[in-house]
């Protein structure tokens, strides 16, 4: 797709329609180099096509009359849909939240994913999933996923879907996309379970690749406006995990991205402190050029990793919103 | 060998030794931390980390070290010639594409450090017009000046200098010798990165010298292959993955007493 991807500079890809965000998913796995080995196409349903191409646009709008944070506008495509907005949050009653739903069950090879989220000035709004991501093994191409954040002035958006879990044989690549102003806060948290573990022998670290990209920039679209970028790519046949600096013994990796304004971060990154243990290993890193805060975390367990994760997104909800979280449902 | 040769070995030898003063020796790459926290414990942890610390680099700093070498090796400016704006822009675009992908603030801080005083040595010892174009830019704050950069910038000043390119780029024999200088900054690169983690290694732990230089002749067997991952990684699509090494970084900014500054 010439044109479209630059090899040097970085870009912001088209998401605002069904065939825009497809043809951007589909240049973004072509150009991807270190998926090269996968691009066959399955002898079974093409890739990207009805039902592997989903996509959904949810645009917030706050509402001054109402003084709460509508969904405005949405688009989908399956498998990927959303309802309506609810308001559960008790301690933030005008944000926003919306469950993105994926009705196929799991990711399989040869789908293609577009999530497109615009947070509208002022605006207020949590997104999160309904259920882990399950990556199922592929014996041909790959599965493919887009993320575009964009911000206006003062918005407050937290992205935080359901634990990623990546099975043996699995090949994900994911590219996702913010653009805010300073005054914007977007959270993001992700949570990376390498196949289930007590499933195969050779489940664990048996995915063939991981690939994610992460772009963060200030509105503008130059080359100058880019704040961070950063790219994680695993290849369990190419790597040893289990080195002293890559993952130690551990085997769950967390990561929270908080672009929050400036002023904020020291206070966070000192809030939530930083150990490592035999159980869980945290620390938080200040991003370049203002872009806020990274926390990572390593550990055995989901349930731990994901205590710490939501222990600083409540930091930075409280920061940034005045409130902490509320305490979580009893059954999530 | 030629003269030239022989010219351009030494300036190598003299720019990979730890001697060099760029202020390396007070940065341990988070090492500090992972002794503290007991994650590098002895020769053989040690050793991984190192190894880590080298697959980090080879698809991350190193790719930008590359493609800055390329360009100033194609260049007239290489050999004496006149300073182009198209060469500055693209060191900066390559500088700021590094900078941004560099997650705890102490690398980041390391890394402009390290390679300002090495611009500012370049300026200084070469005379190279080059350099000193390098180190105006760095004063004027249009750049961070990442160390690979500067590397380049003084690599292709002085030690590539003497050895212009007998064969016009794009062709395979051009190809293959600027490919052949590539290897040679990026072998002068790793050796740094890895030197400097013993160099910390031998004040922060019970490991021997000689433990230190069995790590440093097994790991430098790598380098072939770390020379082969830099080349087949795209600028746009530098990589790293060392989530306990990010982790250590940070655990090393919070801690109370620190011998080092990374």
């Amino acid at each position: 797709m010439p044109g479209l991807f630059s090899q040097e500079a970085a870009f912001c890809p088209d998401c605002s329609s069904f065939e825009a965000a497809r043809r951007s998913v589909a240049g973004m796995g072509a150009q991807a180099s270190e998926l090269s080995p996968f691009q066959d196409e399955p002898p079974q349903m093409a890739s990207g096509s009805v039902g592997k191409a989903g996509y959904l646009r949810l645009d917030f709008r706050h509402d001054e009359a109402r003084g709460r944070t509508v969904l405005a506008d949405m688009e989908r495509r399956a498998p990927l849909l959303a309802q309506k907005a609810l308001y559960w949050e008790e301690s933030q009653p005008g944000m926003a939240c919306v469950i993105v739903i994926a009705s196929s069950g799991c990711v399989v090879q040869g789908d293609r994913l577009a999530l497109d989220v615009n947070a509208g000035p002022a605006s207020c709004a949590l997104v999160t999933t309904q259920s882990a991501a399950k990556v199922h093994s592929m014996d041909h191409s790959y599965a493919a996923q887009i993320q575009r954040f964009c911000l206006g002035e003062g918005a407050y958006l937290e992205y935080m879907p359901d634990p990623l879990i990546l099975h043996r044989r699995s090949r994900y690549l994911q590219d996702s996309f913010v653009t805010l102003p300073a005054s914007a806060s977007f959270v993001y948290g992700e949570l990376l379970v390498p196949g289930r573990r007590w499933h195969h022998e050779e489940e664990l670290f048996g995915f063939d690749i991981y690939s994610a990209g992460l772009n963060v920039s200030r509105p503008g679209g130059k080359e100058g406006d880019i704040l961070f970028e950063e790219r994680l790519v695993l290849e369990p046949d190419d790597m040893d995990f289990r080195n002293v600096g890559v993952m130690g013994a551990f085997e769950v990796l967390g990561s929270v991205y908080a672009f929050v304004p400036e002023r904020h971060t020291a206070s966070l990154k000192n809030a939530v402190g930083s150990e490592v243990s035999g159980e869980l290993a945290w620390g938080a890193s200040v991003l370049p050029n203002g872009a806020g805060l990274a926390l990572r975390v390593l550990g055995h367990d989901v349930g731990k990793v994901r205590g710490k994760m939501r222990e600083f997104h409540s930091l930075v909800r409280k920061a940034v919103l005045g409130r902490p979280l509320p305490p979580e449902f009893l059954w999530r | 060998m030629e003269a030239a040769g022989i010219l351009s070995l030494v300036r190598l030898l003299q720019f990979g030794d730890s001697m060099l003063p760029t202020g390396a020796f007070a940065f341990s790459g988070a090492l500090e931390a992972a002794v503290q926290k007991g994650a590098v414990h002895d020769a053989a942890t040690l050793q991984q980390y190192v190894v880590t610390a080298l697959r980090q680099c080879a698809t991350g700093d190193a790719v930008g070290l590359d493609h800055a070498l390329r360009r100033l090796c194609a260049d007239p400016v290489s050999m004496g010639g006149p300073v182009s704006e198209a060469a500055l822009t693209r060191l900066r675009t390559i500088d700021l594409a590094l900078y941004r992908r560099k997650l705890p603030e102490e690398f980041r801080d390391m890394m402009t450090r390290t390679g300002r005083k090495l611009a500012e040595l370049s300026a200084s010892m070469t005379c190279s017009p080059l350099a000193d174009r390098w180190m105006r830019q760095l004063r004027m704050g249009s750049s961070p000046g990442c160390y690979p950069v500067s590397l380049a910038v003084l690599l292709a000043a002085s030690a590539f200098a003497q050895r212009p390119l007998r064969h016009a780029e794009g062709t395979e024999e051009g190809n293959a010798e600027v490919e052949a200088l590539a290897q040679e900054g990026l072998t002068v690169y790793f050796y740094g990165v890895a030197m400097g983690l013993l160099n910390a290694a031998l004040r922060l732990m019970r490991v021997t010298h000689y433990d230190v230089q069995g790590i440093m002749y097994r790991s430098s067997e790598l380098f072939p292959e770390l020379c082969r991952r830099t080349f087949e990684t795209p600028l746009s699509r530098m990589t790293g993955y060392a989530p306990m090494t990010d982790i250590l970084a940070a655990v090393h900014s919070q801690g109370r007493v620190r011998l080092f500054m990374s």
